[in-house]
């Protein structure tokens, strides 16, 4: 039983984890919330869907990331670099706006029915692990949550790009100070940031429904775990998505009629002890 | 050629002048003291040259290039790095990715981790620490370390012996001429004579804003050039 809620609360964090780094990069670098993460997420998951039907999943996970980079890319050039100048509020409402667009859009193409996304062959029916019988596509989602978290370590800790990232996050008038272009390494953030988003919407297809309120739902999930986590720091953040997809779950199965309200109860219990979040500082902490 | 040529330039923060028509020029390999009383607009002056202020108007040349409406990381690329006043040593980075800090700007030289080390041996012990963990002289180290990591042709000092005890201050002074033995311009802000006396070659002195006198470092204790700083 404790087995299976642990590897069910890895599964959902999973996808949280590569949502909510994403959010905290761009915090870290940019100090802008971007509202419209979840938005950026939802048409990963229906282009995701419509590629699957075209070339399949595995295309999908392959192009999704692809041309949701470039969005970030756009999303870069012609929202974050125009209003750097301008306050937190009118670029968070900004994102916000092209969130909601964003969202109508992709309810005018493809209607208001959820749907659903196979998972491939191979990832399909379950593994005997422990002598537990589990989701392949569940271990699987384990597996590219976990993977992606580590790589994005890796990226910050030991290269020199992600060392000028932290940089940045932590005092960007010495990273300019320093020599270090802060919009060139934005544009790689806000693309990477976006890309993840795609991923997990991909992911998201055979494991939730693609539906026109998946938007809303993950992106006030990712703002609870952010702001758990420490606004702007990625290992608060992994460590927030692993507690609320813990949480989540064993609130669904040991409290169903208040499983709504529990991220909340510990969103505030969290804030309650540590009003700056579980993370110690900016991006690599 | 010079290293740093300021022309005319009025700066500030926000609607406030601080910087009213400075001329400076620092040529390469030289070192210079900017001297004057607190709030005279050292700093500022030297954080211009990053754009970290309002520039008004006038000009800042580093080498050949004009870099006044450049984006502010431009000055270090060309060859100018600062270790700024209180050091501002990167609290969550450790004393080693603090000094790679200044490989951003892509330039190569005579500065390494290797020749830095050598320069301050305590860095490479404590190469591992986070860097806010350090002293308030190895602090010092690290931020003139992290500074010449950029292999500048001109290194900006603002208060680099605030804090440090006499003994330390001296060994600053060796610093400086070292810096300035591998070739290595020195531009620097500092209030203690017998420092800037021992490692510059001349002098500036800031009043309100303004420069209001210089001359070669020899002159600096003349009664004219004391009233001057008095201001």
């Amino acid at each position: 039983m404790i087995a299976l809620l642990i590897a069910n609360s890895l599964a959902l964090a999973s996808l949280l984890i590569m949502l909510s780094s994403g959010l905290a990069l761009i915090y870290g670098l940019r100090d802008v919330i971007n509202f419209g993460h979840g938005a950026i997420y939802m048409l990963g998951a229906y282009l995701g869907y419509t590629i699957a039907l075209v070339g399949g999943f595995w295309l999908a996970l392959l192009l999704v990331p692809l041309l949701l980079a470039l969005l970030g890319i756009a999303f870069e050039y012609l929202a974050l670099r125009p209003l750097q100048r301008r306050s937190h509020i009118e670029v968070a409402l900004v994102t916000l706006g092209l969130g909601i667009i964003l969202g109508q859009v992709i309810i005018y193409i493809y209607g208001g029915e959820a749907r659903s996304v196979d998972a491939p062959k191979i990832l399909s029916g379950s593994v005997t692990v422990l002598h537990l019988s589990y989701p392949v596509y569940r271990l699987f989602l384990i597996v590219m949550g976990l993977g992606s978290c580590a790589l994005l370590a890796l990226w910050l800790r030991y290269t020199s790009s992600g060392l000028y990232v932290r940089a940045v996050s932590q005092d960007p008038s010495v990273a300019r100070m320093m020599g270090i272009n802060a919009d060139r390494l934005s544009l790689l953030v806000t693309s990477l940031s976006t890309a993840f988003a795609g991923i997990a919407g991909v992911l998201a297809g055979p494991y939730l429904s693609v539906d026109p309120g998946m938007d809303v739902v993950m992106i006030v999930n990712c703002l609870i775990i952010v702001v758990i986590g420490g606004t702007g720091s990625i290992g608060g953040a992994i460590i927030a998505a692993l507690l609320f997809g813990f949480v989540q779950v064993a609130g669904s199965v040991f409290l169903p009629n208040l499983a709504a309200l529990v991220p909340y109860i510990l969103l505030m219990v969290v804030l309650l002890i540590a009003p700056g979040g579980i993370g110690r500082g900016r991006v690599m902490s | 050629m010079s290293a740093l040529r300021i022309q005319s330039l009025f700066a500030g923060y926000g609607a406030s002048t601080v910087l009213r028509g400075i001329d400076l020029t620092v040529e390469e390999g030289e070192s210079v003291a900017l001297v004057g009383r607190n709030g005279a607009g050292k700093s500022t002056l030297l954080l211009s040259v990053f754009r970290e202020t309002n520039i008004l108007s006038g000009e800042i040349w580093v080498g050949e290039r004009r870099i006044d409406d450049l984006p502010g990381y431009t000055a270090a690329k060309l060859g100018v790095s600062i270790a700024p006043q209180g050091r501002r040593i990167l609290p969550n980075l450790t004393v080693r990715e603090n000094l790679l800090l200044g490989r951003a700007t892509g330039r190569a030289g005579h500065w390494t981790l290797k020749t830095i080390y050598d320069l301050f041996p305590v860095l490479e012990e404590r190469a591992d620490r986070l860097g806010t963990m350090l002293s308030g002289g190895q602090q010092q180290m690290l931020a003139i370390g992290r500074a010449l990591m950029a292999n500048p042709s001109l290194i900006l000092l603002d208060e680099p012996s605030e804090g440090l005890s006499p003994v330390l201050i001296d060994g600053l002074v060796d610093t400086l001429n070292t810096i300035r033995g591998a070739g290595t311009g020195v531009l620097v802000v500092e209030q203690h004579l017998s420092l800037v006396k021992r490692a510059t070659d001349r002098f500036v002195i800031l009043a309100k804003g303004e420069v209001v006198g210089a001359g070669a470092i020899a002159a600096i204790g003349a009664p004219e050039n004391q009233a001057l700083m008095a201001i």
